[in-house]
This record gives structure tokens, sequence and C-alpha cells, in this order.
């Protein structure tokens, strides 16, 4: 009950951030089907640079598949991931920072448990607004020729979640270890940004190609899904990744002190030890 | 509490403090800001931790088993931050639901009542006054036996303070224990059992709030028709004001060897002014300086 409430709140306090992400999504779906027939009359027999095929996938991009990866699944997922990651980083040090944190940890309720709860709430709604598109697809097929099943869409939908998982568990993390917002918030920004260059550089410049496998964006790739299906192996992977995140969290969050209001802080108070 | 103790680097903010409250009793702890009073509070709470030292709620360590403390303990901080979107009866069910409430108990709603405090506005529209209030009903809200109160009457108008002050003897009376953080004298003359004095993180005393006053220094002004005493030779008189035929001495503990130094001389008035306790705290720590 303690945590179901915190769970209903979490949620609440993010519906207007968890409903703009819903309607983007669902928007963008239903406009990317609607112009695909002229957008792939137009490309046909289009020849992507040569630079730039790593990044486009194997799919060609008049195809079904090709069109989908370049015009939603390459970019929608880091929305998501902004969104989860504002959220994320709200949740202790932004509560630490506003001086709420002292009452809410004053209740009878575990710190992992609010942590838990909390990211529990943040992750139920990402995973909500990510799945909104899946109606958006599912109406637009109902009037455009796009030759792809419902069901491989689902699937390339569903393998985003683990890689928005993965940042939304990073910026608890760096919410739980870190006491101020903006701390937070630059941890995670910056770590999104050099992974999503190292995948970008690393699919289009041949020699940093080893530092695209350092990532999550890279493991995280929806085009293979959209064209072979759903990749257990990989998804499980980064769902592990995203647990060992979250649990490095609620392990962070255990061991500090709480700041009334929030205060300095420096990377070395993390490997400091509670007595 | 045994030798608890807090520091940050090279500052101490609490430094072996032991201390032991009853149930029932109304405990109030004075010292300046940054004396410690806070830090108790939050190592109670567990809301950081000690770097030496243990303290226990009700039998229930307050590290290991910190929310079995929490469960038991209502907590005002002295710089309550609410939610501005939340409305009071909100705030009040949120919390509570963390408490395992279905719903606000009546006792709250009465007091609630008491404090004439109006539950339907959003939390950012409340006066600091409103904000108190509210804060005052979190602490309260399941009626825990151990409340742990920083600055409670803090932006409270006096007729609300008074209505505070009977709800905190109200629940000692009902056996739970009051921890009471202040620098306000007054209000802990008015509602506390025993004070602790707190500075620079050092427990400096702990009596009864009688106590105190008692051993406590007083005003003696007296007003003589014609010659006058010279200097008083006395360890616990001092002469601190000679203006006209009026002497006004500062006295520790009984009068009598006033009342035998001035005997001799023509008294036409005498009067007497216990010291508040803001002189008290002043004269624990010139003592302490000294």
């Amino acid at each position: 009950m303690r945590t179901a409430a915190i769970v209903r709140r979490t949620l609440a306090d993010h519906r207007g951030i968890t409903i703009s992400m819903a309607l983007v999504g669902l928007g963008m779906a239903v406009l990317d089907l609607a112009i695909f027939p002229a957008y792939s009359k137009q490309l046909k027999d289009f020849q992507v640079p040569s630079a730039l095929e790593g990044f486009m996938g194997e799919a060609p991009i008049w195809t079904p598949e090709g069109f989908l990866n370049a015009e939603f699944f390459s970019w929608i997922p880091a929305l998501y991931i902004i969104a989860g990651v504002i959220a994320a980083t709200a949740v202790v040090a932004g509560e630490e920072g506003n001086g709420t944190l002292d009452l809410l940890l004053a209740q009878p309720v575990r710190r992992w448990q609010l942590l838990a709860a909390k990211g529990a709430g943040i992750t139920i709604g990402v995973t909500l607004a990510v799945l909104a598109a899946l109606p958006g697809f599912a109406i637009a097929k109902t009037w455009v020729a796009f030759d792809l099943g419902m069901w491989r869409i689902t699937e390339a939908t569903l393998f985003t979640l683990p890689l928005i998982w993965i940042f939304v568990a990073f910026g608890l993390w760096a919410s739980a270890a870190l006491p101020t917002r903006g701390a937070a918030g630059i941890v995670t920004t910056g770590t999104i940004v050099v992974t999503y260059f190292f995948n970008l550089v690393g699919a289009t410049v041949s020699w940093l190609g080893p530092t695209q496998k350092l990532s999550p964006f890279y493991w995280g790739d929806a085009a293979p899904v959209l064209i072979h299906g759903f990749d257990w192996l990989r998804a499980g992977g980064l769902f592990a990744v995203a647990a060992a995140i979250a649990g490095l969290a609620l392990w962070s969050f255990e061991r500090r002190d709480i700041s009334s209001g929030g205060k300095d802080w420096n990377l070395l108070a993390l490997f400091k030890r509670s007595p | 509490m045994q030798g608890l103790t807090k520091r940050y680097g090279a500052t101490t903010a609490l430094d072996s403090l032991t201390l032991a409250i009853e149930p029932g009793e109304i405990f109030g702890f004075l010292g300046p800001n940054g004396a410690g009073k806070s830090t108790t509070i939050r190592l109670l709470l567990d809301l950081i931790r000690p770097t030496s030292g243990a303290a226990h709620v009700l039998g229930f360590d307050c590290r290991r088993q910190s929310h079995e403390v929490r469960a038991r303990i209502g907590y005002l901080p002295g710089d309550l931050r609410l939610y501005h979107n939340y409305t009071g009866q909100e705030t009040l069910e949120y919390f509570g639901r963390m408490r395992g409430m279905e719903s606000i108990d009546g006792a709250s709603e009465s007091l609630a009542d008491r404090l004439e405090f109006d539950v339907s506005r959003k939390a950012g529209a409340y006066s600091k006054g409103n904000r108190q209030k509210l804060g005052i009903l979190l602490a309260f809200l399941g009626r825990p036996p151990v409340l742990l109160l920083d600055e409670p009457t803090s932006g409270l108008d006096p007729l609300v303070q008074h209505t505070v002050w009977d709800a905190l003897r109200e629940v000692a009376a009902e056996g739970s224990a009051v921890f009471f953080s202040s620098h306000v004298m007054s209000e802990v003359e008015q509602v506390c059992h025993r004070v602790g004095i707190l500075r620079e993180g050092k427990l400096v005393d702990v009596e009864s709030v009688s106590h105190m006053k008692a051993r406590a220094f007083r005003h003696v002004e007296v007003t003589f028709a014609g010659e006058m005493p010279g200097v008083l030779d006395s360890p616990t008189v001092r002469e601190i004001r000679r203006e006209g035929p009026v002497l006004e001495y500062e006295v520790t503990g009984e009068i009598d060897p006033l009342l035998k130094e001035i005997a001799p001389f023509h008294v036409l008035d005498l009067r007497t002014e216990q010291a508040t306790l803001d002189e008290v705290l002043m004269s624990y720590y010139r003592g302490d300086e000294q």
C-alpha cells in the first residue's frame, strides 16, 4: 500500500509529460505512415551515400523497414529517453533540492523502496508513452498501403524499451548518488550524448567502429528487428544492464547522507562509505 | 542517544551526545542556529549517519532498524517544504498512506479544526503559518509515540502557538515523548518538562525548567533613602547598575547574602525579577567560555 501510493503519485506527477510523449509517438506513427507512399515513390532507387550506410541500416530507405527505421525508430526513442531522464533526475535529487525529501524519508518507507517505487512510476509512464505509438500505426495501416506487419512493428517498438529503461535507470542512479538535480542532469545528459556519439561516429568512421559497441544505442538499434524480428539476446542484455544500473542506484542511495536542501557535491563523495 | 557524534570533515556538528528522553516527557532542545539541534533530529531519523555512537527509539536502533523507528516517529522539519501542487488534504492523504492509513484519522481532523486549517487549498498558496500548521498535522498523523519537532511554532501567531502547546501537552499526557528543538525560550518555559542546552554540537547541560530557573540569576533593584552600600564582595551578587538612589544587582541562587548586606541601610523599595531563559542560556554560554 505504501509503495503503491508512491507509484501512483509518481505517475500522477508525470502525467503531463507522459500524455505529451504518448501523443507525440501516436501522432508521429500516423504521420509517418501517411507520408510513406509519396516518400517511397520519390526515393525509389535513391542511393544512400556510402558514409551513411552504416547509420541507415541494412534495409533501403524506400522500403517500409528502412523508412520506419529512418523516420521513426532512429530518433523517437531518443525523445522518450530525454523525457524519462528529465523525470528520473527529479526523483531524488529534485526532491532533495526542493527540500521535500526529508519529509518523505521520515515516513516508514525504506530508502530502496522509495527509489524503486518512484523509478517504477517513471518506467511505467515512459513505457505507456512508447506503447501509445502502436494504435497510431494500427490506425494508419487501415488506409495506407504499408507492407510491414503490425506484429513486426510491435516487436521493434518493444525492442526500444530496454534501451530507454537503461537511461531512465542511469538518471535514477545520478539522481540518487548526486544531491542536486543539476548535477544529475549534467552527468546523465553527458552520458547520453557521448554514447549516442559513439554509436553515430562508430557507424560511419571505420576505425572508430569498436567504440560503437560501447554504446547502448548500438545494441538497442531497432533496424535489424524490423527485418529479422525480435532479438531476445540483445534485449535481454540491455534489460540486464538497466537492472544493474537500477541496482547501483538503490545501493548508492542507501549509502549516503541526505542533505537538507540541495548542497554542494563532489565525485569523491560517491566513493566514501557511510559509517 | 549514546555518544552520538557527527562530523563533516574537520567540522563537528554533534559531539558525543548522550541523552535519554522518557515516554510522556516534553524535552526542549535549546541552542542557537548551528548548535546541532537539527543534526540530532536528522540522525534519529537516519537521514544522516553518525560518525560514531548510536541512538535508539523505543528500543529500535536508529541506524539498523530505521524503518521501525520512523514508523513510530512524527517529524516536523525546521525548514518545512511541501509539494506546491498538492492541496492540504492531498498532502495529508499521501503521507497518511505511507503510514499505512486508509484515510485521515479523526484526531488529525480534529486538530486541523482546532488550528483552523483549511485543507482544501494548494500548499503553494498557503502562508508560512498555514504551511507550518500542515507540517504539524503531518507530524501528528496516526498519533505516533514519539514526536520530533524542529522549531514547531515558527511562523505561527500567538493564539495558534497556544493551541499547538496544548496539543503537545495532550499527547505527552497520553504517553508520547516529544523532542522539541527551539531557540524561543518562552515556548520552552510553557511546555517543556526538561531542557537540554546545546552549544557548538556539545550538550552543555540538562535540567528541568524549574531547576534551571531556580538555579539561575535574578535581577534585584533596590532604592535607598540616603546612604548606599559600597561595592559588595560576594561571588553570588554582582552590581550591574548604580544610578542615583537605585542599585541593580544580579543575584545567583539565594537572595539572602544580598539582604544581609543591605540590611544596615534604609531601603525604600526592592524589586526582583526572574531572569528569562534567554538570559539563562547566555549565562550558560558565558560560563562555558570562562
